[in-house]
C-alpha cells in the first residue's frame, strides 16, 4: 500500500468547485441563521408575547387535570428520548412495557441529573437521565462518566458522552453499562457518577438499580483448550437479546501467554447461520497464578442466536501476543539476537555506527517464512524500534508511552534493504524539523541504548484463523423463574 | 500564518473569516468525504453539514495549527453518522440498485470499498497520513495520542485493507469463473 499510490488516489478524485462552494456558502448561510436565531432582541412587543405564551402555558400545563396530563405526557417522553438517540432496541423494548421506571436524582454544582429509566438486553444496561438548570446555548454538550467508581461487574460503554437538548431547556443522556448478564442479580446496584457536564466539574452519585429479563440461553457444555493449552475457553453463554445476543465466557491465559488477548470475531451454529462482532470487552481479569490469568470476556453480536442450535463455532483472533522488552546498549556486542516465545520470530542485530546526528542500526529478522514476507509489515515493525538513555528507560514502566523529552526517540526511518535475507536497517535522526519536542537533545553512544519490544516481532508470524467449536445446551433463564 | 488568523478571528465568531477559511478548505473536505461516500450529493451534504458543525464547535479548539487534523475528525465523524442514518433506511429495491452500481465500478474503487472497513479512529489516522502527508509524529501531536498508537492504527488498518482488497480480489475471481463456466 504505497503512499505515493493512496496519494494519487485521492488526487485523481473530480472536485465539482461551483457545487462544493455553493454547499459550503449554504452552511455559512445556516451559521448565520443559527447566530440569528439565538440572538435575543427585547422590544415592545416581547411583553404581550410573554402574557400570551404563559397564557398558552397555564392552560396546556396539567394545572386544571394534573393526574390525567401526567399520564398523557410522562409515558411517550421517554420513548421520544430513546428516538432521540436512534435506539431501536429501547424503542422495541419500550414499547413491549419492558423498560423500567426510576426516580434516582443527584444534585451538584446547582445542575440536577434525574435518572429516569432502564432496560437490560443481551448483557448491557442502558440508562437515560435529564439534566436540570444546566444553562447554555449549546445544542449537544459532552458528559463524563467516572469509569473508577464502576465496580468489577459492569464496564462503561465510553462511547456514549452526549447530551442532547429538550426544547424545555433540559439535556438528555445515555449511558450505557456491559455487565455480566445472568450472573448479576435482580438486587444490585450499578454505582455510578458522572463527573463532569459541559464544563462544569460535578460528582453526580447514584446506585442504580439493575433489571433483568426473561430472555433464551444456550450454555457451553465443555471447555476448549487452544494450541496445546497456551488458551483456555470455559463457562460459555449465550443470551439473545432483541437485535443481538451476548456471549459471555472466560479465557484461561497460561504461561507466556499469560498477558495476550484472544476475542471471539464472529460465530456460527450448526444450523448454517452466521453471526457477526458489534463489540466485545473485557469485564474483569483475575491473577490466578503468576502464570495463569482469567479474563472475563463479553461479546456482542449482531443478531439473536438460534435457540434450537446444539453447536456453536466460534472464530477467534489473538489480539495481542505479549513478550518481553529489551534495552540494547548501543556498545553491546554484536551480534545479538533474540526470539519471541509465541512464534519464534527473531531479530539479529548486526552492526550499529553513529554518523554525525544520527545512529544507524543494521539487522534482519528471522524465523520467518521468506515467501510470506511484506515490505510494508517489515518496514512498520522496523519503525517501531526506540533509541534512549539506558538508565533513564530502566526507569520508565514503557518507554514508548513514558518517555522524557529530550531522551528518546519513539521511532526511526526504516527499510528494507534485502527482501531474501529479511534484511532491514533503521535510521535514527536525532533532530526532528517539526517538533523540537520530539529531538533527541542529551545523545552519548556510550549511555544510550536501542528499546525493543519483542511483541512487535510476531507480526511477522502467519496469521492463522482459529475457530473453535462448543456443544451448548438449552438453560432456563434464571431471571424469567 | 494566514491562515491561523483567520482561525482566531472565526472562533470570535467572525463568519467572514469562517467563510474564508472554509473556502480555503473546501477541496479537501470534498475529496475526503468523496473517498467514503462515493457520489457527489453525499459529498455534498458532508461537506455542508462539516462546515456548520465546525463553526458551531469552533471556540473549542485549543490550538488553531490543528485545525486541519480536528476537521477531518469532524468530518469523519460526519460521514460515520451519515451512514448510520442512512443503514437505518432500507431503500426500496436496494439490492437492485446496489447489483448496478458495482457494474460501474472501476479497479480504484476497490481500495475505496476497503477503507470502508475501518473503524473511525483509523480513517482519521489513515486519512492525515496517506492524503495529508502528515507525518506519524505529526499525527501522535495533533491526536494526543502516543506514536506507538499512531504506528499500531497505520499497522492494523493496512492489514485490514489489505485483507479487504484480498477478500475482494478473491471474490471477483469466484464470479469471473462463474461467467467463464
Amino acid at each position: 500500500m504505497e503512499r505515493k499510490q493512496m496519494k494519487k488516489l485521492y488526487d485523481e478524485i473530480e472536485v465539482p468547485i461551483v457545487e462544493v462552494t455553493s454547499a459550503v456558502r449554504q452552511a455559512i448561510g445556516d451559521v448565520k441563521a443559527e447566530k440569528k436565531r439565538r440572538w435575543f432582541t427585547w422590544n415592545w412587543r416581547t411583553p404581550i408575547y410573554s402574557v400570551i405564551i404563559l397564557i398558552v402555558l397555564y392552560f396546556s400545563s396539567g394545572f386544571l387535570f394534573p393526574s390525567l396530563n401526567t399520564a398523557m405526557a410522562r409515558v411517550p417522553i421517554i420513548g421520544q428520548f430513546y428516538m432521540m438517540f436512534h435506539d431501536k432496541v429501547g424503542m422495541s423494548l419500550f414499547q413491549s412495557d419492558l423498560v423500567k421506571h426510576v426516580n434516582e436524582g443527584a444534585e451538584s454544582r446547582g445542575v440536577t441529573v434525574k435518572v429516569n429509566s432502564v432496560y437490560y438486553d443481551a448483557g448491557r444496561l442502558v440508562y437515560t437521565f435529564t439534566v436540570e438548570n444546566f444553562h447554555t446555548k449549546e445544542d449537544f454538550v459532552s458528559f463524563r462518566v467516572n469509569p473508577e467508581k464502576i465496580d468489577g461487574n459492569f464496564q462503561l460503554n465510553f462511547d456514549k458522552t452526549e447530551l442532547k437538548k429538550l426544547k424545555d431547556g433540559r439535556y438528555v443522556g445515555q449511558t450505557e453499562v456491559y455487565t455480566n448478564g445472568q450472573t448479576i442479580k435482580q438486587g444490585q446496584q450499578v454505582p455510578l457518577v458522572i463527573s463532569k457536564i459541559g464544563d462544569i466539574v460535578g460528582n453526580w452519585r447514584f446506585k442504580l438499580p439493575v433489571v433483568k429479563q426473561k430472555t433464551t440461553l444456550l450454555a457451553g457444555q465443555k471447555d476448549v483448550s487452544i494450541l496445546n493449552g497456551r488458551y483456555q475457553i470455559r463457562n460459555v453463554k449465550v443470551e439473545n437479546g432483541v437485535n443481538g445476543s451476548a456471549i459471555q465466557y472466560a479465557i484461561d491465559y497460561n504461561g507466556f501467554s499469560k498477558d495476550d488477548k484472544v476475542s471471539i470475531d464472529g460465530m456460527k451454529d450448526n444450523l448454517g447461520n452466521e453471526y457477526e462482532l458489534e463489540i466485545g470487552t473485557v469485564l474483569r481479569k483475575k491473577q490466578l497464578t503468576s502464570d495463569k490469568t482469567r479474563k472475563d470476556h463479553l461479546t456482542i453480536l449482531n443478531q439473536p442466536i438460534n435457540p434450537k442450535a446444539t453447536e456453536l463455532t466460534f472464530y477467534t483472533d489473538v489480539r495481542n501476543e505479549r513478550e518481553y522488552s529489551h534495552i540494547i546498549p548501543l556498545q553491546t556486542k554484536l551480534p545479538v539476537q533474540f526470539k519471541t516465545k509465541h512464534h519464534g520470530i527473531g531479530i539479529k542485530i548486526n552492526k550499529i555506527e553513529q554518523k554525525d546526528r544520527s545512529v544507524m542500526v543494521d539487522y534482519q529478522f528471522t524465523g520467518v517464512d521468506q515467501k510470506e514476507l511484506d515490505q510494508d509489515v517489515m518496514e512498520n515493525i522496523g519503525e517501531f524500534i526506540g533509541l534512549g538513555d539506558v538508565e533513564k528507560m530502566k526507569s520508565w514502566p514503557d518507554p514508548q508511552a513514558d518517555y522524557e523529552s529530550g531522551y528518546y526517540l519513539k521511532g526511526n526511518h526504516a527499510k528494507m534493504t534485502n527482501l531474501k535475507t529479511a534484511s532491514m536497517q533503521s535510521t535514527f535522526e536525532f533532530d526532528d524539523k517539526n517538533l523540537e519536542t520530539l529531538s533527541l537533545n542529551h545523545f552519548s553512544f556510550k549511555e544510550y541504548g536501542l528499546y525493543l519490544d519483542l511483541s512487535e516481532l510476531n507480526m511477522l508470524a502467519p496469521q492463522k484463523a482459529i475457530t473453535v467449536t462448543i456443544p451448548v445446551k438449552k438453560e432456563t433463564s434464571k431471571a424469567s423463574q | 500564518m494566514k491562515h491561523v488568523r483567520l482561525i482566531k478571528k472565526a472562533q470570535k465568531g467572525n463568519v467572514p473569516a469562517f467563510e474564508k477559511l472554509m473556502l480555503m478548505y473546501q477541496e479537501r473536505v470534498y475529496k475526503t468525504a468523496f473517498l467514503y461516500t462515493r457520489n457527489k450529493e453525499d459529498s455534498l451534504d458532508a461537506v455542508q453539514e462539516t462546515v456548520f458543525k465546525a463553526f458551531k464547535h469552533l471556540s473549542g479548539l485549543k490550538e488553531p495549527a490543528y485545525f486541519s487534523s480536528w476537521l477531518t475528525r469532524i468530518l469523519i465523524h460526519t460521514i460515520f453518522a451519515m451512514k448510520k442514518k442512512q443503514q437505518d433506511v432500507v431503500p426500496f429495491e436496494q439490492q437492485h440498485e446496489s447489483v448496478e452500481r458495482n457494474d460501474f465500478l472501476e479497479d480504484k474503487l476497490d481500495l475505496k470499498h476497503a477503507l470502508d472497513v475501518l473503524d473511525e479512529q483509523y480513517q482519521i489516522v489513515i486519512q492525515l497520513f496517506y492524503f495529508q502527508d502528515y507525518s506519524i509524529s505529526m499525527i501522535s501531536q495533533q491526536m494526543g495520542m502516543p506514536e506507538g498508537t499512531v504506528k499500531t492504527h497505520l499497522y492494523r488498518a493496512r492489514k485490514l485493507l489489505k485483507q479487504t482488497l484480498e477478500e475482494e480480489e478473491s471474490v471477483d475471481g469466484t464470479k469471473t469463473n462463474e461467467k467463464a463456466l
